[in-house]
């Protein structure tokens, strides 16, 4: 009786191996999804999570390469007129270029996908689109603005806004509603220009977008996070 | 006394994980299912203190064997295409409530004791 | 044995702790719920970014060494000092510049141009990481305005532009060509709106410095 039982144990055991081993291989072959996330994706969760880290980490090293710069900037131009004038137009080109954050006058727009959408209607006018953000900051820079950031990204020379699907993207980084644009210059004239009737701020409102804006004296916009790339232009005489 | 090294092991493990590194997304899932075995552990080690079965060896084994079993057992789950982590949850969290009624019954007995005997 | 339920306490803690900052950072990257292919190009502009910032950091740490070495003599910190000035000028608009590129030349067809198609055309070679962008000699520097005036003619930087406008931008040809040619893009999008659109790349656009004036008056 007893060999009979080891015997029957074996084969439980091998057939039980034997179902795993098939299964596993069964996965491992096909890429379902069926709840369990497919390793190959999450490998790729890992990377993105690990490069954006690297990136972080980086643009500390960055910053502190910047300021240390500045620093040996302004002590080798200590003692000399010439070399601090410099200096001081390096400075102010910095400022220019959006490297340094910006406190001022100005105004700030909100800007976010309309709250009474009927499900009859056509959603796509009462969405905010990176087009809308395209003519709302060229509006704000033909009256004058000085600055401009929306949502945290500075807006710069080479700044594109545009989507990738139902995403805007700003910078190359991702942003969502509401979008808060800020803008620095005289806030009588930017807000006149922007409410003014037949504006495009106007256009956005009667197509259902919600829309407000409001003068500041104490705005503050964000440093642009990014660097300039100049890898294809090279000045010319 | 006891509450004292739990405290200051608590303390001590709040500094300790503030500044550890995050882990990868893939092993993310890993370390949350030992977290609930061994939050399991714990609830069944204060029951056991209060019914005075208490035994450190049974304790602590049961600390790092659910844990590492429960992580075997998910990674099992995710080359065989089921969710056997679910089971996991399931059982470790059903047992926190049975310790958890448990505790609660003793304290509120004591308490009753204690007013029978003031009467 | 208190000692090794401390050891205990100072685990679990900790653990939770890894693991709430953890779940804090995937929540906050959106990758969990990320298909394959936005994974792929999440990494794939996380690598670019990181390439980008790498070099720039190169590139300081070769400017420290520089101001820690040649700044002995005058000389050598006017040289300097002048060097980084010419740069910051280069990335604001404010010198001549040179590189590969396109030249892009738009005209009134059936249908006039507007600002619009400016506006979105400019926008797209930035998308394709042009470094510096012209409208008939008019540098696109940071406040740069496009707008119409009685839709009759362009003002860019409020200087009057007319059709054919010639866009010329400078970076990648191959990459800005590719942005204008795409399927319903904008080369797609004038032409079938009646406007007149044509390119050539080259080896070496010029591109004119800014004739203005950047200034932030009512900001520190």
């Amino acid at each position: 009786m007893k060999r009979n039982h080891y015997i029957i144990i074996g084969i439980i055991c091998f057939v039980m191996t034997v179902g795993i081993c098939v299964q596993v291989k069964t996965v491992d072959s096909l890429n379902t999804n069926s709840g369990v996330q497919s390793m190959a994706e999450n490998k790729l969760r890992d990377n993105v999570l690990k490069a954006k880290e690297k990136y972080e980490a980086s643009y500390e090293k960055l910053e502190k390469s910047m300021n240390e710069l500045e620093s040996l900037r302004k002590t080798a131009a200590a003692d000399n007129n010439e070399a601090t004038s410099i200096e001081e137009k390096i400075s102010e080109a910095n400022k220019l270029l959006g490297l340094t954050e910006i406190k001022g006058k100005g105004v700030v727009i909100e800007l976010d996908d309309s709250k009474l959408v009927k499900s009859n209607e056509d959603m796509n006018d009462f969405i905010v689109h990176d087009l809308d953000l395209l003519e709302v900051v060229n509006e704000l820079f033909n009256a004058g603005a000085e600055a401009v950031s929306i949502n945290g990204q500075r807006i710069i020379s080479t700044t594109a806004i545009n989507c990738s699907g139902n995403i805007v993207k700003v910078n190359d980084e991702k942003l969502g509603v509401p979008f808060e644009i800020k803008a620095i210059g005289y806030p009588d004239k930017l807000y006149g220009a922007l409410t003014r009737p037949g504006g495009y701020l106007e256009l956005m409102e009667d197509d259902g977008v919600s829309v407000s804006i409001s003068k500041s004296d104490d705005i503050s916009l964000p440093k642009y996070n990014g660097v300039y790339q100049n890898d294809y232009m090279q000045v010319a005489e | 006394m006891f509450i004292v090294t739990i405290i200051l092991g608590c303390l001590l493990g709040v500094a300790v994980g503030m500044n550890l590194p995050t882990i990868s997304y893939s092993y993310s899932g890993y370390l949350a299912i030992a977290i609930i075995a061994a939050l399991d552990s714990v609830f069944g080690g204060i029951n056991s203190i209060l019914q005075k079965h208490f035994d450190i060896k049974i304790f602590v084994s049961g600390f790092f064997g659910n844990a590492i079993l429960a992580m075997l057992l998910t990674y099992l789950g995710e080359r065989l295409n089921v969710d056997i982590y679910l089971a996991a949850v399931i059982v470790f969290v059903g047992r926190m409530f049975v310790n958890l009624s448990m505790i609660r019954r003793y304290y509120i007995e004591k308490w009753n004791n204690k007013n029978k005997i003031t009467k | 044995m208190c000692l090794t339920i401390g050891i205990i306490c100072i685990l679990l803690v900790s653990v939770v702790f890894v693991q709430v900052k953890t779940v804090d950072v995937i929540e906050n990257s959106g990758v969990s719920t990320m298909r394959e292919s936005e994974l792929r190009s999440e990494l794939a502009s996380w690598k670019a970014k990181n390439e980008e910032i790498e070099n720039t950091i190169k590139e300081n740490e070769e400017s420290i060494e520089e101001y820690k070495t040649q700044t002995q003599t005058e000389q050598g910190t006017l040289g300097l000092l002048n060097q980084d000035l010419q740069k910051a000028y280069m990335s604001l608009g404010y010198t001549n510049v040179k590189g590969q590129g396109i030249e892009i030349t738009v005209s009134d067809g059936n249908k006039r141009v507007g600002y619009g198609d400016l506006l979105v055309l400019v926008n797209e070679l930035k998308y394709a990481g042009a470094e510096a962008i012209s409208i008939n000699d008019e540098r696109i520097v940071a406040n740069t305005d496009i707008v119409d005036v009685q839709s009759k003619f362009i003002l860019v930087n409020t200087q009057r532009v007319m059709s054919p406008y010639v866009v010329k931008a400078i970076g990648d040809s191959k990459y800005l060509e590719s942005a204008i040619n795409i399927k319903g893009g904008i080369k797609d999008e004038l032409e079938a709106e009646g406007k007149n659109i044509s390119y050539v790349l080259s080896d070496e656009i010029l591109i004119n410095k800014y004739n203005g004036n950047l200034e932030i008056n009512y900001g520190e």
